[in-house]
């Protein structure tokens, strides 16, 4: 069995590789493009069935009244 | 060509180039109802199930006389069916319901072989059930967590698999362009899951590991069931109806791509903390305090991220059901998971740990933030599959009252009493002997217990609450009296005539 | 990040070194532990439970006694296990080395079980706790295993292990003629619980003062 020191050696050891790996990943995938254009990302989930800058979902009956209030509040801004 | 060699080519996106063209959302509801509504239907049926057994369970632990001579309902049994009724039949349900219809309708891509889905869902639930019953009449395993009977692992893992690799499919064929968050968060969900179930399933039954690695193992796993699959359904969830319902994009979407990786890096360490103190090495314990208090990282990121998004937007977050539950839910994962990283600190954890506390933390981390997310989103989709109006909006309002009411009094109640529990369990008087005896302690601790049995009454009206409305909205569009779509935006686009 | 393979490579990489640095390296690290002795000659320790007591932890597990009832000792001056009484000594890997099932617990609804059979060596007190919890632990909210009991003529002679219940108890004694004594599960069980004792010493574990 190993000593009690050994074993914090290899774990330091592991960790440290960890690490180095995914800084090396991070690079990678900055210089490679994967995270450019993020804010368009976050507009992916719209689209014309469901389009940005409009509510989708009120209690059932309500959606007229609602509407109109959110209407009402937004329009002053 | 041979029909399984048709098959694999019709899951597979190279076969056919240029095939998938754009698909509408309301044709990939269309393809993904007959699936989701079985899940759900077993889901919401495994919510009422297990909101008895919970009851039984709480009532029994302030009254022990209480159906005490019904061998198959004796606490222990009671809280595992509970237990597992709620998180493989209610939250797994939920979540293969919930996560496959975002990644469909990220992914732009309809369901392929639906029938397929329809069957694993079929032995998956047949699985549970057994697994319920096993609990009940014997089988207990009193592994935490993984308290069905190992034989029902096979069935179990078998069936997830022929669910799990559908979200794969789907990402597969997805449109070319941007991956959305919420993907991640569901993609890895969808690979950890079988990966924890097996390893656990292998390392304690099967080949037993030695000793007390048998319980690391345990709460690596039991620990990631909350942290790798449960949590990173509910933010995928949450990332995709907050800004999809308020029709605004996420705040910041670099933040939620640091959130994610953080999440993924250190939640699958924090397990050990349910250990600190016991017989295992102390760099272990060391390593999960780390972790846990690492988590800070991600959950303050994902906070910021959720606040701005939804800031200014009170009322048109009251205004809806689905973002009522879902920011619920998002406040509650802020504030269960800093309770959290604080409670894995030693000195915290010297009073919480063995207590009612972490009984209380567990409920506030599934169901104070997961169930809740779950409830938003599918008050959300099941108006888009079934092309029909939820029935009653007093039926939902007494479901989130219910809930968020009964879970409240709870978290209370299990926290300040769990408290109380743990200071009296360690005070000494100043010649060093306990300052209270044992059943001193309990006796303190029974006013609390109370007031649980108290929010498990109210939860259980709103799961009936839930249930009742759920299966109306099923049972058929004439009852439903808004037709004209308050909730269903666009009816006309979506219309009358893709309904029939 | 848009690319499948990488992004499962992360979700992978991620799972794969918990699992290592959690695991792995402890069962690589501890996974071979045998008993030892503390000095030469004597038994190396710990030793497997045998019999009834091994019947008896099944019992335990199918009854689900581990939600309310942990089997570990913290060391002393952290927490209040060994004021309590619960432990001379903080327990070790080593301790569960030959348990088939470890049954550490997270939940002390009621209290640690691990020296419960030096605390309570009475089968008596054990069978009288289990039929009505009540009866030796006033206010006790442990459920009543009653099931695990049975009701019978007297035969020839009383059986020794008939319940003899105290008079404040009264209302639980069976008619006349008949008396309650414990099933075999009841026996395996308090045999069980009769077996766990932290009486021995280990090098990495010695008796606080």
């Amino acid at each position: 069995m190993f000593e009690w020191n050994a074993y914090l050696i290899i774990i330091a050891a592991v960790a440290g590789l960890f690490f180095a790996t995914a800084v090396a990943a991070l690079v990678w995938a900055v210089k490679n493009g994967q995270f450019s254009n993020l804010e368009q990302g976050a507009r992916s989930i719209f689209d014309a069935e469901e389009p940005e800058g409009i509510q989708q979902d009120f209690f059932p009956g309500e959606a007229d009244e609602q509407r109109a209030k959110l209407e009402k509040e937004r329009r002053p801004s | 060509m041979s029909p399984l060699l048709s098959f694999f080519s019709s899951i597979d996106p190279k076969a056919r180039p240029g095939i998938p063209v754009k698909v509408q959302l309301s044709e990939i509801d269309e393809s993904m109802r007959t699936p989701s509504i079985l899940f759900l239907s077993a889901a919401v049926c495994w919510l009422v199930i297990g909101s008895f057994f919970a009851l039984v369970a709480s009532i029994k632990l302030h009254s022990p006389d209480f159906l005490a001579n019904v061998e198959w309902l004796t606490f222990g049994r009671a809280r595992s069916a509970h237990l597992n009724a709620m998180a493989f039949g209610w939250a797994n349900n939920a979540i293969f319901a919930v996560s496959l219809w975002i990644m469909a309708r990220l992914c732009k891509t309809a369901v392929r072989h639906g029938g397929l889905l329809i069957i694993a869902g079929i032995f998956w639930n047949i699985g549970v059930t057994i697994g319920v019953i096993g609990i009940l009449t014997g089988g207990l395993t009193s592994v935490e967590w993984l308290e069905m009977p190992p034989q029902v692992a096979p069935i179990l893992a078998f069936s997830y698999i022929l669910i799990g690799v559908w979200g794969v499919i789907a990402f597969r064929f997805r449109q070319l362009g941007h991956v959305y968050v919420s993907q991640w968060y569901i993609l890895a969900a969808l690979f950890w899951f079988p990966w924890l179930y097996i390893i656990a399933q292998t390392m304690i039954f099967i080949e037993p590991a030695r000793g007390t690695v048998q319980a690391i193992t345990n709460w690596w796993f039991a620990h990631n069931v909350l942290g790798l699959w449960f949590t990173p359904v509910g933010l995928g969830a949450i990332y995709y109806f907050l800004p999809k319902v308020l029709g605004r994009p996420i705040y910041s979407y670099y933040l939620s791509v640091l959130g994610f990786w953080s999440l993924a890096l250190f939640y699958n360490w924090a397990g050990v903390h349910h250990l600190i103190g016991g017989p295992i090495p102390v760099w272990l314990i060391s390593a999960g305090i780390v972790a846990s208090v690492m988590m800070v990282i991600p959950v303050i990121v994902t906070a910021i991220n959720h606040h701005f998004t939804a800031v200014g937007n009170a009322r048109a977050t009251w205004a809806s059901p689905t973002l009522r539950f879902i920011v619920f839910g998002a406040m509650s994962y802020t504030l269960a998971s800093l309770f959290g990283s604080g409670m894995a600190l030693r000195d915290v954890n010297v009073v919480t740990h063995f207590t009612q506390f972490t009984v209380g933390h567990a409920h506030h981390g599934v169901y104070a933030f997961f169930t809740m997310v779950m409830y938003g989103s599918i008050y959300f989709m099941m108006p888009r599959m079934l092309n029909r109006e939820w029935p009653s909006a007093a039926l939902i309002k007494t479901h989130f009252w219910c809930c968020a009411i009964g879970i409240g009094i709870m978290l209370v109640g299990l926290h300040v009493g769990g408290w109380i529990q743990g200071m009296m369990m360690n005070e000494l008087t100043p010649d060093g002997n306990p300052k209270y005896t044992f059943l001193e302690v309990v006796h303190a601790l029974v006013p609390w217990l109370f007031s649980r049995s108290v929010s498990g009454v109210l939860l259980t009206i709103g799961h009936i609450a839930f249930f009742v409305h759920f299966f109306w909205m099923l049972a058929g569009p004439k009852i439903s009296r808004y037709r004209e779509g308050p909730t269903l935006l666009l009816d006309s686009i979506r219309g009358e005539g893709k309904a029939g | 990040m848009k690319n499948l393979p990488l992004l499962f490579l992360g979700i992978f990489f991620c799972l794969a070194f918990s699992w290592t640095g959690l695991i792995l390296s402890s069962e690589i690290q501890y996974g071979g532990l045998k008993p030892i002795a503390l000095e030469e000659g004597e038994t190396p320790q710990p030793q497997a439970i045998v019999g009834e007591a091994q019947q008896g932890r099944l019992i335990y597990i199918d009854q689900g006694c581990l939600y309310c009832h942990s089997q570990q000792v913290r060391r002393k001056g952290y927490g209040a296990d060994w004021e309590r009484g619960w432990g001379d000594r903080q327990t070790v890997p080593r301790d569960y080395i030959l348990q088939p099932r470890v049954l550490l617990g997270t939940s002390r609804t009621g209290p640690d079980l691990m020296t419960i059979g030096q605390r309570q060596p009475s089968t008596e007190w054990h069978y009288l706790h289990l039929y009505n919890p009540d009866i030796t632990s006033k206010g006790s909210i442990m459920p009543p295993f009653r099931y695990l009991f049975e009701t019978r003529e007297i035969g020839d002679a009383p059986s020794p292990d008939a319940l003899i219940f105290p008079d404040d108890y009264a209302y639980e004694r069976p008619p006349a003629g008949y008396e309650i004594v414990p099933t075999e599960r009841a026996r395996q069980l308090v045999a069980y619980l009769l077996s766990l004792k932290v009486d021995y010493e280990l090098p990495e574990s010695r008796f606080a003062e």
